[in-house]
């Protein structure tokens, strides 16, 4: 899908980037992340607080889905991502898991996806913030045996925003639909 | 005495006023030149040389402070960009992340049904 090399020389420009960026603190464990990003082959990792993504925005005019994008970016507080390749299985623990998931078990949060897989295939969680019964937040875990990611969005996140995405940047489509239809079970 | 008196009166000769010889200032005006130097240009240089040498400072000035400004204004549109980017990279690893999470969930939910 994308060349290794590209990806790690991404990855570490946008690490020097957020590290760099001033008042970003994401919730996930830093010294995870750091032996994380030692373990993989590949890593991405994106930081963006609100000021940054006002400042990206103010670049975002120049057609239809950046307008769109602007839109939903001007409710959101911060995203956060983490995002992992490792070469061989095994290379982060149960433990490192619950670690990740232990900074969203506040009284907030509540679970929206939960799959543990009894083969070792991964774990997949999706938390999510409701304040007031709107989504404030939500963070999405995705564990496999070569892959890790996760990504926390700040903010309030609106599946009909998200759709307008669909389709543009990458972003495959109905995942808003999906989203909504999981958050309403 | 009578010496002083001689000397006195042989000075008071040589001395006394005369007229000039008939054509004398016509000669005098003739081994002059012709056009005295104008003092104008001098004027004019010392008029233009400091407004040359400000303008060139304003002129400098300018150009340094434009300068400047381009360049603060390329950087704000790369690092600008730069966000744009990881925005984008962002928005599409959130997206693809939640996606490959409820794909698993529908295909398990579409196995536990089977």
């Amino acid at each position: 899908m994308r060349s290794p090399s590209v990806l790690t020389a991404l990855g570490s420009c946008l690490f020097a980037l957020a590290a760099a960026a001033q008042s970003i603190t994401p919730p996930f464990p830093v010294t995870l992340e750091k032996e994380l990003a030692a373990r993989a082959s590949n890593y991405t990792e994106v930081s963006l607080d609100k000021k940054m993504l006002a400042f990206a925005g103010n670049f975002m005019d120049g057609n239809a889905e950046d307008a769109e994008a602007k839109q939903l970016l001007a409710t959101l507080n911060g995203i956060y991502v983490r995002e992992y390749k490792f070469d061989t299985p095994g290379q982060y623990t149960t433990a490192d898991l619950e670690h990740i998931r232990s900074q969203f078990n506040g009284s907030d949060w509540s679970p929206m996806v939960r799959e543990r897989s009894k083969k070792g295939e991964g774990d997949s969680d999706i938390y999510v913030r409701l304040v007031d019964g709107k989504m404030q937040g939500i963070f999405v875990l995705d564990a496999e045996p070569n892959d890790l990611s996760f990504v926390y969005i700040d903010g309030a996140l609106n599946p009909s925003e998200l759709s307008k995405l669909e389709g543009s940047f990458g972003i495959p489509k109905h995942v808003a639909k999906r989203a909504a239809k999981e958050g309403s079970k | 005495m009578h010496e002083h008196e001689e000397l006195e009166r042989l000075l008071c000769q040589d001395l006394q006023l005369r007229e000039p010889p008939a054509g004398f200032s016509a000669r005098v005006m003739a081994l002059l030149p012709q056009t005295l130097p104008s003092a104008t240009p001098k004027t004019t240089k010392r008029f233009w040389l400091p407004a040359l040498r400000w303008t060139a400072a304003v002129v400098a000035l300018t150009a340094i402070a434009g300068g400047g400004y381009w360049q603060h204004q390329r950087r704000e549109r790369i690092a600008g960009e730069r966000a744009r980017g990881q925005v984008i990279l962002a928005l599409h690893i959130s997206a693809a992340t939640l996606h490959d999470v409820l794909h698993k969930v529908a295909k398990d939910t579409k196995g536990d049904a089977e």
